[in-house]
């Protein structure tokens, strides 16, 4: 669950950093550090999904983000704010396999498995491995520089897990803030879904792009991410990323 | 025609050249005929019924789609699963395939050790034979898998590869071929099965093939050896032979030039063609050969002169008889009716033009005193004698025999099932068969609920007609829905085994589905759900059961229009009617399982249930109530860290507040007061959060005590109830309630029982219109209506003992029996024309009945004979095909031949001789 809610703040929330990597590694350690470079985050957002033949869904929804980077532990806890049929539901990630979820009219938090690792995130065409690969150096891989020019480089990175969902992603990440602007996702060799994000945007000295959207290859679906408010370093203590917290109706934060 | 068969002479090069281009355009043409058999496109699309299933199946994509069945060795062992799993994905890659859905990328719920996991089992394939034996464990347990993706005993698995609902049915047999290559390919499964429509067309297509390069050349060569029996000359049977090989190639020709596909059905049109056609060939050729002049040109015009109308006179009636089927309301009958009127067509424009233009190289004569049919005139005459002697008893004979036979034919049934069209022995049929004993079905009626599909009650109500229809028919296997996804859903995620009242509930485990593929249970929008009941089929009287069943279980059980009532803020008038309401539920579930169920009992312990507070069940149990709150507090570390006499402390303060009658309040001064402001700050909401699941638990409990005592349910079935009367929010039934829905059934094995039920009224309307044009046509030709009544009576009961023979030897009619009511009206009344021609003749040189009986019989007999023998010859060549309806048709159109020929001969003189003279005089206008 957490690593939905790093990518998303790499995504959103990367630190303008002008640097030379001279590997693919480096470029994509330069990413990383750069986005965990906050204590806590709180993002509103709203989620679009767009379906061949279907009605769209909106969501808005909330996510707060606990990082120290001391102990380097990261907690995350996502509520869906709208609309009414959800409004409440509530994810919280305190570490792998320490994931839980809540539903508001049970009033019930039920532990959720790892294994949602590589399902669909509210239904879009996000899944959780999907971000996971962008931006952590744990996710084992090869990560190349495929072509670099003044502006961007491309990277090649080949997930080494073996039950990794893709087979390739190709990145192009903008130098001059260091964030990704495209990522195509691969799947046995063929393009599989790709990310675009846009509308670059300073927060209180970090660069974020406010519009993400993700697109499936076969025309099937489209997800849109689109950033409402982003706010850094609240003083939201640990405490708070903690299932007693799943169950209150109203978040102080 | 005299002049017509000197044109012919003269022109007798271009003709055959002419002919001949055009028979070789018209076999390229007739080498791309399609076969396409798809049930929903027997009856106009625009008809109410069919148009009603087009749109849910094409909402719900069911209308065109492939059901693999794979047997693995080892279902559960990684390589089969990660085979199937590979298999799957890579279908889904294939252009022209729209979805697939496996067991291995259907959604998995498990819940192990307090973990829930929400899934797909590619994602967690077994590893060892441990993991494999524990999955198969889980799966073998699942409502959702068991009996839909794997079958019962473990070893089968079933997919579901849907292509586009705007696919051609061409388009469907092209891709349909390449999935099941592939799958044939790469599939590790030591069985694969196709059932659906569109495997159900590339078999047939092959199966068509196989027989019309079988049936056709076959069927050639019996007539051709009959007639080479009977006339002993090449040109004899040859001619005629060449006539009905062209007027049969034609015709499929233009099946594809008009664009027009074959259905199983259809084949038999050419064989027909040449059964039928050959006869007009005889009487040219033969005539022909007859005619002493040495001219050609003078022979031709003879030869039409004399026989060119009566050889189109019986055509026409053929052909009016098969264009009857146009009143048949069923595509491939109605295009049957016409294809093979055209064909009949053909093979009398090729008699009248190309066989005369070849038959006029002919320098050949048969002697007169050579023919066959005068060498041995005693017999037949011997025989007409005897029969107008006992003119009485051979007329009661054949009445008698016809009546024991019509006896028989209200055992008639009609049914269109492809399984019954195409007889046992085929890969259709064996494809069925795997997947009824596997899967317990391969077809589903459709309970289609327009509504909003996530709505507590619509849901329930999905339940109840899964309920009735697994617990109603032997020919349902079980079902598949929306209402038991979300009620696996419930179980897996809160342990109770349900469908939840709240609507707020519904909507958190809807929304944990969001992402999974239910297209096939419920719309983009989530304004339709349906249920999808799986049937085997076998009986279409058991699907009509089952539909009625449905339908009645429906209009008395389901609510049409309700309102929710909130027992938590009810007045009594409101307690009530929600007690009604449960009551009504209860008797309907009870209804559904095949339950004899008490009215009273069940409103007896509703009441108690719905009326019983939560102060009181807190009360009644404060001790358990405490102790489940702090478990649930405890598994979340809520209570980590506090000291144990803080715990014991918060439990007691809990016992103490639901003792004294729970308030809120009460609740929070009392952990105030014993563990603290600052802890009862943090507790207290939490606390009170879980109580409304506690009550819950407690009224289950209560309502499982009560519900166990009344004696008619199972212990699943009072676990489920009870849950159902501790939900606080109840549906009842309201006239101005603002929630509805409504249900419909549909679904292949329905239409295919409609449009059965229209065969039967369409076989009786062609019939009739098939009868009213034959005796207009004998009528006229014979200028009396009283001949064309009595030219009837041998054609009806030549009917009724065929209706006889399928009443009972169990013929059903189908796509392709249909046609030999009508046909048999057109070919017997041939033999009529026949005897009243030269009953006509006869009577008009000895001016005597009984003496131009005799003669006419005597004169025409042997042709006749030879023409129902050589017909027969035809038809007794579908008994080698491996489609069953051919074989039926082959049954039936031999009796007609036979019996048509034997009523001719043994019914008609008799009738005839009861006239006297005089009228024959007026009719013929002959004097005395």
């Amino acid at each position: 669950m957490k690593k939905i809610l790093l990518v998303l703040s790499a995504i959103f929330a990367v630190l303008a950093t002008v640097s030379f990597a001279v590997t693919g590694e480096q470029v994509m350690d330069q990413m990383v550090n750069t986005n965990s470079n906050f204590k806590t985050q709180k993002t509103q957002m709203n989620m679009t999904i767009q379906a061949k033949g279907q009605q769209d869904k909106n969501y808005s929804l909330v996510i707060y983000v606990y990082n120290n980077k001391t102990s380097g532990k990261k907690y995350a806890l996502i509520r869906f704010t709208s609309p009414q049929s959800v409004k409440g539901l509530s994810f919280l990630s305190l570490g792998k396999d320490n994931e839980y979820l809540y539903m508001p009219a049970y009033h019930r938090v039920e532990r959720v498995a790892g294994s949602l690792k590589n399902s669909k995130f509210a239904g879009s065409d996000f899944t959780y491995s999907d971000l996971s690969l962008l931006y952590s150096q744990k996710e084992s891989g090869k990560y190349t520089i495929v072509t670099e020019n003044s502006d961007e480089y491309v990277l090649s990175i080949l997930p080494s897990d073996s039950n990794a969902e893709y087979s390739k992603l190709m990145m192009n990440v903008v130098k001059s803030h260091m964030l990704p602007t495209k990522v195509q996702f691969y799947k046995d060799g063929k393009l599989y879904k790709t990310l675009y994000a846009s509308s670059l945007k300073e927060v209180n000295g970090r660069w974020i792009f406010k519009n993400i959207k993700l697109e499936m290859a076969n025309g099937s679906s489209k997800t849109f991410l689109t950033l409402a408010s982003t706010k850094f370093n609240l003083n939201i203590p640990v405490s708070f990323f903690s299932v007693r917290t799943l169950f209150l109706p109203v978040l102080k934060y | 025609m005299e002049k017509l068969g000197r044109w012919i002479a003269k022109y007798r090069w271009p003709i055959i050249v002419l002919f001949i281009i055009f028979t070789v355009f018209m076999i390229y043409e007739a080498s791309k005929v399609q076969i396409i058999d798809d049930i929903t496109k027997y009856v106009p699309s625009n008809d109410p019924q069919i148009s009603f299933f087009k749109k849910v199946a094409k909402e719900f994509n069911m209308n065109n789609f492939i059901l693999v069945g794979m047997e693995y060795h080892d279902l559960f062992s990684e390589s089969s699963l990660s085979n199937l799993a590979k298999l799957t994905g890579k279908l889904e890659d294939l252009p022209g395939v729209t979805s697939v859905l496996s067991m291995t990328n259907a959604p998995w719920v498990e819940s192990a050790n307090g973990t829930v996991r929400i899934s797909k089992i590619e994602k967690i394939l077994p590893k060892t034979a441990k993991e494999s034996a524990a999955l198969k464990k889980q799966v073998m347990a699942s409502p959702l898998f068991k009996g839909q993706f794997v079958s019962p005993n473990g070893h089968s698995t079933l997919m579901i590869v849907s292509l586009p609902s705007s696919m051609t049915a061409v388009k469907s047999v092209e891709t349909t071929k390449r999935i099941e290559n592939y799958i044939n390919a790469n599939s590790t499964a030591e069985k694969i099965y196709y059932t659906g429509i569109p495997p159900s067309n590339v078999s047939a297509r092959s199966m068509a093939i196989k027989n019309l390069m079988i049936l056709i050349p076959l069927a050639l060569l019996a007539v051709a050896a009959v007639l080479f029996f009977a006339f002993r000359n090449v040109q004899g049977f040859v001619l005629p032979l060449l006539s009905v090989i062209v007027s049969s190639t034609w015709v499929m020709g233009l099946i594809h030039l008009l664009g027009f596909t074959m259905t199983l059905a259809n084949i038999s049109i050419p064989v027909i063609v040449i059964a039928l056609g050959n006869a007009y060939g005889i009487y040219i050729v033969n005539k022909y050969m007859e005619e002493r002049d040495l001219d050609h040109s003078v022979r031709l015009s003879h030869t039409l002169h004399d026989i060119g109308f009566a050889v189109i006179l019986s055509a026409t009636t053929t052909v009016a008889s098969f264009l009857s089927l146009l009143t048949v309301n069923i595509r491939p009958v109605k295009y049957f009716g016409i294809f093979t009127a055209i064909g009949i067509l053909f093979a009398l424009i090729t008699n009248i033009f190309f066989t005369p233009a070849l038959v006029s190289f002919s320098n050949k004569h048969i002697s007169k005193t050579k023919d066959k049919t005068s060498s041995k005139p005693g017999l037949w005459k011997r025989s007409v004698e005897g029969i107008l002697r006992h003119r009485g008893l051979s007329m009661a004979m054949v009445l008698v025999i016809v009546g024991i036979f019509g006896i028989f034919i209200w055992k008639i049934k009609s049914d269109m099932r492809l399984s019954i069209l195409l007889g046992r022995n085929n890969n259709i049929v064996r494809s069925l068969e795997y997947f009824d004993n596997h899967f317990k079905g391969h077809d589903f009626v459709i309970a289609d609920f327009k509504g909003t599909a996530t709505d507590p009650y619509l849901l329930r109500a999905e339940n109840l007609v899964s309920l009735y229809a697994e617990n109603h028919s032997p020919s349902v296997g079980g079902s598949y829905s929306l209402a038991k996804v979300i009620r696996e859903m419930n179980n897996k995620f809160n342990d109770q085994n349900y469908l939840p009242g709240s609507s707020a509930k519904i909507q958190n485990l809807w929304f944990l589905m969001q992402g999974s593929d239910l297209s096939q249970l419920v719309n983009s929008a989530a304004t339709g759900t349906i249920v999808q009941i799986k049937v085997n089929p076998n009986s279409l009287e058991d699907i009509k059961k089952l539909r009625k069943g449905l339908d009645s279980f429906v209009a008395s059980n389901i609510y049409k229009r309700y309102s929710y009532i909130n027992l938590n803020s009810a007045n009594p008038e409101e307690l009530k009617k929600a007690v009604g309401g449960m009551d009504l539920y209860v008797e309907a579930y009870a209804t559904a399982h095949g339950l004899k169920a008490s009215p009273k009992i069940i409103d007896g312990v509703v009441s108690k249930v719905l009326a019983v507070s939560d102060k009181q069940l807190l009360k009644d149990s404060s001790t358990m109530a405490a102790s489940n709150v702090t478990d649930y507090l405890n598994s979340f570390g809520m209570l980590t860290g506090l000291p144990a006499t803080t715990v014991s402390s918060v439990k007691n303060a809990m016992i103490k507040a639901f003792s004294a009658g729970y308030t809120q309040n009460a609740l929070e001064n009392a952990l105030s007061d014993s563990i603290g402001p600052d802890n009862e700050q943090a507790l207290a909401p939490v606390i009170e959060m879980q109580l409304t699941n506690v009550v819950g638990t407690l009224r289950t409990n209560y309502a499982k005590e009560l519900l166990s005592s009344v004696g008619f349910l199972n212990t699943e079935e009072v676990n489920f109830l009870s849950l159902i009367l501790s939900d606080r929010t109840v549906p009842v039934p309201s006239e101005n309630g603002k929630h509805s829905f409504k249900i419909e059934v549909t679904g292949v094995p329905i239409v295919y029982n409609y449009v059965s039920n229209m065969l039967m009224t369409a076989q009786y309307e062609s019939m009739i219109i098939s009868a009213i044009i034959v005796f207009v046509l004998l009528a006229l030709q014979m200028s009396s209506i009283w001949m064309g009544v009595v030219g009837l009576i041998p054609v009806i009961l030549t009917v009724i003992f065929n209706f006889g023979i399928m009443g009972i030897s169990g013929i059903t009619l189908n796509a392709i029996t249909i046609a030999i009511a009508s046909m048999t009206i057109g070919v017997g009344v041939d033999y009529v024309v026949q005897v009243f021609n030269r009953f006509k003749i006869e009577f008009k040189k000895c001016g005597n009945t009984h003496d131009a009986l005799v003669e006419a019989i005597s004169t025409s007999g042997r042709g006749l004979l030879f023409n129902s023998i050589s017909s027969s010859a035809g038809f007794a060549i579908l008994q080698t095909s491996d489609i069953g309806g051919l074989r039926q048709f082959g049954i039936l159109a031999i009796s007609t031949m036979v019996v048509a020929f034997v009523l001719a001969i043994f019914i008609l003189p008799p009738i005839l001789s009861y006239v006297p003279d005089g009228v024959y005089r007026k009719i013929f206008k002959t004097k005395e």
